[in-house]
């Protein structure tokens, strides 16, 4: 390896770190000033209140909340499952929420690589209309309208209870699908993303090399996306990591468990271990994603070394 | 878990519109699961908002897990159907002369669900436990006017009181634990019992789901079994107004609390059958008292005067509007004391009499406009509508309102509970059986947030608590009623009134106003 893709390496690697470490601390100040604490939820009590205070650590200045939470020291659940281990709690939780983050990123690079590259736009309007709704309208509006559909099809004779129904409640395929579908979809996520790589793309179809190539009548594809791939690996990582942040809405409309459903309840509970070890999971899995992307660039470009 | 691209939505709901040959099979594909239903026997399934976070009644904190200690735990004694105190663990009780003292003997014909018998070691431990400060119960006061106890034999126990008391018995309704799963009296919070816990019930604990759902199977060898419902399903669904639709698509079987606007629907459903029950619920504004202008009794009694309690009440759903802190069902109840009726002119006189003036349609005083700041718990249903109509009525009569708040769980408990950081609060207040509001008006009351106090009030709640005849009790209470409401602590709203939902495949159902559960054990599950 050479010394400035070393270096390149290095630096990126310290910014994804830096950048995780502030999001931490991000986390932790809003926890503190967030209104009210897990132990108001337990007691109103002062004498129980200032124990539990003390037993729980609320009172750790901020620097000690920051490392034990980046050391990974998160202890028991407080209020969502007191006694738990966090690290099992959430562990589990992002097992549950695998298949759902994976199956909508796949979906975006499928669809949207493929919609990206088609050389007529078709039926523009579809899929921006689409697109545009906001993750949770959408799978609100899918829901409905599927369990309307289907109990009054059932109503009139027409259709048997389905094993889906009604949805969310039941854990069918239909409903695991339709999250899929409204993660990778939903909020513009699926628009932007075409968008962009369609983007990148003009700007490849106008490169010199491309351009020749087409001068000489030679197919352009494979050029194309051989050099489509250091932006497809950036792209990717990114509507990687927003994904994460689609779970927390999806899981709550589509009623399934997971690292998404666990983080949200456990801000509504104020259940700090719970709060910063997903935050933490969080953080890691968003500047692993850039940071992969990062060297990905950097060893395909090697015009970027020099700027690490 | 999933097919990794979704049907389109569009195709799913109009598949002729997107009929391409390959769609098609998919949609066939797709239908023949539509039609794949389940054949097996339907569970007992109800909805809570929240699953509880703990089955512990040491830690108990809402009513979801209140409801759910009722399947899985019993007491000493409990409510038979006129709600009169009726034994359950216990035999019987015999109150010594001085009503200082009693003794209670225990059933030895009960088994915990692990198999082991229930003694009096269990009811010592839990006394004990619930007492000792080192447990950080918030359950402790319920055990406070018991100053000790002790096992006079192998179910028998001696309890000593720490005054006298009329009525032991109706006190020894919290739930017993087994002695045998914890090391000693003083308990964690997150002590493992509460992921598995083991009760006398007719219910026992199987597993926590993934998706937050409770699984109970019936129990054998407690003190009371159900032998028509096979297996509860707590349900957790945080979206109250989707719990009428589950019901109605018989994805559950019961809902706890039926919201007023669901009330039609569910009543024109021929498969689902609606009980009322009373409950020890009211409604309140109330004021907090340590705060400028609140601290003015006239200007509270203003206020009052000003809203129309009926009018607020009708939006919501149906119930009786209440003239002091009992329900009109409630023998502490004083019918003697009208409820307010909105009166602008008297209130005007109130106000003009503490120093303001109406200018430009608004009453000020000193240059300051007499303004209203709303606080209230977000879970509390119903709780918009009523603010924003206040909001709307206040404003009418010159009286300016900032937007209502609107705070989750911790909020306001860190701002109404432990800071008195508000002005005025929109909720209400639920009791169970006792209906003692001692706590809430006394002014060494834990629950008295808004700091009211009144020397008269207290040595009646106190009278109320040490007197041990019954009538005393009634009539010193009833007087709490009329001098609470001439002080206007609070603008005393409405009682609700309450339905469950329940499907007709579960008959022979009584609720429980407070609990749910407690005769569950007589109710019918399918069509036989």
């Amino acid at each position: 390896m050479s010394g400035a893709l070393a270096r390149a390496l290095l630096g990126r690697t310290a910014a994804v770190f830096g950048g995780m470490v502030a999001a931490i601390t991000a986390l932790v100040v809003l926890l503190k000033a967030a209104p009210g604490d897990a132990v108001d939820l337990v007691t109103t009590d002062p004498e129980l209140r200032a124990r539990l205070v003390a037993d729980w650590g609320l009172d750790a200045p901020l620097h000690e909340a920051v490392l034990r939470a980046l050391g990974g020291q998160w202890g028991t659940s407080w209020t969502l499952r007191p006694g738990a281990q966090v690290a099992e709690l959430v562990g589990d939780a992002l097992v549950q929420s695998l298949p759902l983050w994976l199956g909508a990123w796949l979906l975006t690079l499928v669809v949207g690589v493929g919609w990206a590259a088609r050389r007529r736009a078709v039926r523009k309007w579809r899929l921006p209309a689409l697109s545009a709704a906001p993750v949770f309208l959408l799978g609100w509006g899918l829901i409905v309208a599927l369990n309307e559909g289907a109990f009054s099809a059932m109503g009139a004779g027409l259709l048997e209870r389905p094993s889906w129904f009604s949805l969310p409640d039941t854990d069918s395929w239909l409903r695991n699908a339709l999250a899929v579908g409204v993660l990778a979809v939903g909020s513009g996520g699926l628009r932007s993303f075409i968008d962009s790589v369609r983007s990148r793309l003009d700007v490849h179809r106008r490169s010199p090399a491309v351009e020749a190539l087409v001068a000489r009548g030679q197919p352009v594809d494979r050029l194309l996306a051989w050099l489509l791939v250091p932006d497809l690996a950036v792209l990717a990582a990114e509507r990687g990591a927003l994904l994460f942040g689609g779970l927390v809405v999806v899981e709550r409309v589509f009623a399934m468990p997971g690292a998404g459903g666990l983080f949200w309840e456990a801000c509504v509970r104020r259940d700090q271990p719970v709060v910063v070890a997903s935050g933490v999971v969080a953080a890691l899995g968003v500047a692993g994603l850039r940071w992969l992307a990062d060297v990905a660039r950097v060893v395909a470009d090697p015009r970027l070394r020099g700027s690490a | 878990m999933t097919p990794p691209v979704p049907p389109h939505p569009s195709s799913t709901m109009r598949p002729s519109t997107f009929a391409s040959p390959r769609r098609l099979r998919a949609l066939m594909a797709g239908s023949a699961l539509f039609v794949a239903t389940a054949a097996q026997a339907a569970p007992f399934r109800y909805v809570e908002d929240r699953a509880p976070a703990i089955v512990d009644p040491l830690f108990t904190t809402t009513m979801g897990e209140a409801r759910l200690n009722e399947l899985l735990f019993d007491g000493l004694f409990t409510d038979d159907r006129q709600l009169a105190t009726v034994p359950s663990l216990a035999k019987g009780i015999q109150v010594s002369a001085d009503r200082t003292s009693a003794d209670v003997d225990l059933r030895s014909d009960v088994q915990w669900h692990d198999g082991k018998p229930f003694t009096s070691a269990d009811v010592v431990f839990t006394i004990r436990a619930m007492k000792e400060p080192k447990t950080l119960s918030p359950e402790g006061a319920r055990v406070s006017w018991i100053d000790s106890v002790e096992a006079t034999g192998p179910h028998s126990v001696r309890l000593t009181f720490t005054g006298p008391q009329p009525s032991p018995a109706d006190r020894l309704h919290f739930k017993i634990l087994p002695a045998h799963l914890f090391s000693g009296t003083v308990v964690r919070r997150d002590d493992p019992f509460h992921t598995r816990p083991i009760g006398t019930g007719p219910y026992r604990f199987e597993r926590f789901e993934t998706d937050h759902s409770v699984k109970l199977s019936p129990a054998t060898g407690g003190s009371r079994s159900s032998e028509s419902i096979t297996e509860v399903v707590m349900r957790e669904v945080s979206d109250k107004s989707y719990q009428a639709k589950l019901i109605l698509y018989e994805s559950v079987e019961a809902l706890v609390r039926v919201l007023p606007r669901d009330l039609a629907i569910l009543q024109a459903d021929r498969n689902v059958e609606l009980y009322p029950y009373q409950t020890n619920s009211w409604w309140y504004v109330g004021f907090n008292q340590a705060s400028s202008p609140w601290d003015e009794p006239e200007v509270r009694e203003a206020l009052s005067l000003l809203i129309d309690t009926r009018a607020l009440l009708s939006p919501v759903g149906t119930g009786h509007p209440v003239s002091g802190p009992y329900v009109p069902s409630s023998p502490y109840y004083n019918h003697d004391v009208p409820v307010l009726t909105r009166d602008l002119g008297r209130a005007a006189e109130l106000l003009e009499g503490a120093g303001y003036v109406r200018e430009g349609g608004t009453w000020s005083r000193n240059g300051e406009p007499l303004t209203v700041r709303v606080l209230s718990p977000r879970g509390l249903e119903s709780a918009q509508e009523v603010a924003i109509n206040l909001q709307s009525m206040l404003q009418t009569v010159g009286v300016k309102v900032d937007n209502p708040r609107f705070v989750d769980e911790a909020e306001w408990k860190r701002r109404v509970w432990r800071e008195r950081d508000f002005e005025l609060v929109l909720s209400q207040w639920s009791f169970d059986r006792t209906e003692d509001i001692r706590q809430q008006f006394h002014s060494e009351g834990s629950r008295n947030f808004g700091s009211y106090s009144n020397p008269e009030v207290d040595r009646l709640l106190d009278e109320a608590r040490d007197t041990l005849d019954p009538q005393a009790k009634k009539t010193a209470l009833r007087q709490v009623h009329r001098l609470v409401s001439d002080d206007a602590p609070m603008v005393f709203l409405w009682t609700l009134d309450s339905y469950s939902a329940v499907r007709t495949s579960v008959r022979k159902v009584a609720i429980h106003p407070f609990y749910f559960f407690t005769w569950i054990t007589d109710w019918v599950a399918g069509s036989g």
